[in-house]
């Protein structure tokens, strides 16, 4: 199918082909970036007075499903204190550049891979493709 | 500078992907057009046995680069100085068999960090490669991880940070988005939906929602002509549920993705600006990947300005000090418009990093803004780029069927 062309000149239209629904498995382990990126969320959602390295260890998401279902959560919760004037967290006190001491060694992050096939049956679903069609 | 394109231009989209190397996705195309600086049957590492690896193309799309290679600032300085911790060490990119190893000891698995897609498996970012401009020397700001080189692009610097770890109390710098905003520019992060959400400006996540819509209101804002002057967008990072049930792939390419559903996400976005003729015009849109992720690259990465901050020794996780003075490793970067030449190939002359786009975008939106990292005051800026006099009508189409 074509683009509804308009100034642009026709090429050869280059077909993308679908991705194979072997592809889609929620419980691949969910990665370093995914348990970062919730680390990061959780960090947001907190009144500035629990954001301290003590108070700040949280429960590693076991697969991709479980950190995505968490981050849908967050992220409401993100949109529901901002959108509150009763439920705005104040922003955390700026810290001098000078002071800007990168956290401690992630050595052992880096060590760990972000994840690894599972054999755990994938699910079954309807897969549905990111990349839609714009609508017109 | 003023040229038509450049007269025209309303809107400035960047769509960062995920861990893929220059070489690993684009590398093949020096074989069609020697003035990019790809794979040309000379690169190779050396295995742990002492034989030759050499850079094969012979990349799949997915199951290949599992477990995830590392890409941690202690493995990616092994995968660019092979082991050497000497003052005068050079950079020979040699040691990414070697890192690769390390993570599983299987010599045949570790060899496979060396391989790269032959053009036709990516039809969309070779074609768009090939068909406007692609960059010869696009590196990732840091040799380490995602969120210190995405925190590049959005900040122009990561505030002294070479990991994964929170950043925000120290953001004495606007992000580009604040920036635009006092300027009363509109500007706006995509992420594409509540489940995947946004990597790592969640501090304005939190305090300026404004700043933010999903994928599907990215199209939708394409299709009304509606769009920001300023657009980032971020791509699915992981495999989950929609709201429907319906099963959604990850679209960031990011190892063990499939390399191909980020293909599609790219095409949808090219496809969802290309079909609106307003906008097709007055837009220039940069796709480019957030860092290697532990791929094999041949070209070293350069020295650069220093950013001001130091990350130490403990924080490397090398045992030195990392002054902010070395790019990361090369990525792939097109910059699509039809106002850049068919075949442009950004010279080796060139060197862009991340922090080239809040540069640029702050260099066309608001011309002049002090209170910036060094590093951005010194990255280049790419909108020179849409250089032709009359717009060109021969844009390719992506049928996603």
């Amino acid at each position: 199918m074509r683009l509804n062309s308009t100034s642009a000149d026709l090429m050869a239209v280059i077909r993308v082909p679908k991705t194979p629904k072997s592809a889609y498995n929620p419980d691949r382990p969910a990665g370093t970036l995914l348990q970062s990126q919730l680390k990061h969320l959780e960090w947001a959602v907190r009144p500035a007075g629990a954001r301290t390295a003590k108070a700040f260890r949280i429960k590693p998401a076991v697969s991709e499903a479980e950190a995505a279902a968490r981050i849908a959560k967050l992220n409401e919760e993100l949109h529901i204190q901002a959108t509150s004037p009763k439920g705005v967290v104040p922003p955390p006190p700026a810290v001098p550049a000078s002071s800007a001491t990168p956290a401690r060694p992630t050595a052992k992050a880096a060590s760990k891979s972000r994840s690894k096939s599972t054999t755990r049956p994938r699910a079954k679903a309807r897969v549905r493709r990111s990349a839609r069609r714009p609508r017109r | 500078m003023s040229t038509p394109g450049f007269d025209k231009l309303k809107h400035i989209v960047v769509l960062m992907m995920e861990n893929r190397s220059f070489d690993h996705m684009l590398g093949a195309l020096k074989a069609t057009d020697a003035r990019i600086d790809g794979i040309d049957g000379t690169q190779s590492n050396i295995d742990t046995t002492g034989a030759k690896a050499p850079a094969q193309p012979l990349a799949q799309y997915q199951g290949q680069l599992d477990p995830d290679p590392d890409h941690h600032f202690p493995g990616v300085d092994l995968q660019i100085f092979n082991g050497d911790t000497t003052p005068g060490r050079a950079a020979t990119m040699q040691g990414f068999v070697k890192s690769y190893f390390s993570q599983q000891r299987d010599v045949n698995h570790s060899r496979k960090i060396m391989y790269y897609f032959p053009p036709e498996k990516l039809p969309v970012l070779t074609t768009l490669a090939t068909e406007f401009a692609v960059f010869n020397r696009w590196f990732a700001s840091i040799p380490g991880p995602t969120l210190c080189n995405r925190a590049f692009a959005h900040y122009g610097t990561s505030f002294g940070h070479v990991g994964m770890e929170i950043f925000y109390p120290n953001t004495q710098f606007k992000s580009i988005y604040q920036r635009l905003d006092d300027a009363k520019k509109t500007a706006k992060i995509y992420y594409f939906d509540v489940k995947s959400s946004s990597l790592e400006v969640v501090n304005l996540l939190q305090h300026q929602p404004q700043f933010f819509g999903t994928y599907q209101q990215f199209l939708d804002d394409c299709g009304k002509g509606e769009l920001p002057d300023y657009s980032f967008i971020e791509p699915n990072y992981s495999d989950h549920e929609g709201e429907d049930g319906a099963a959604i792939l990850a679209s960031d390419q990011h190892p063990d993705h499939h390399v191909r559903e980020g293909e599609r996400f790219i095409a949808s976005i090219y496809n969802a600006i290309r079909q609106n003729a307003a906008l097709w015009e007055s837009t220039a849109l940069l796709i480019v990947y957030d860092e290697h992720g532990g791929i094999y690259d041949h070209v070293p990465p350069p020295a650069c300005t220093p950013d001001g901050f130091v990350a130490q020794p403990d924080a490397t996780g090398t045992g030195k000090p990392f002054l902010f003075d070395r790019l990361g490793v090369r990525v792939p970067a097109v910059l699509v418009s039809p106002w850049v030449a068919r075949g442009t190939v950004v010279g080796t002359d060139r060197v862009f990093e991340h922090a080239s786009i809040p540069g640029t975008a702050t260099k066309f939106f608001l011309q002049e803004f002090a209170d910036r990292s060094p590093r951005e005051k010194a990255a280049e800026t790419f909108l020179d780029l849409l250089t032709l006099t009359t717009m060109r009508t021969d844009a390719p189409e992506f049928d996603l069927g």
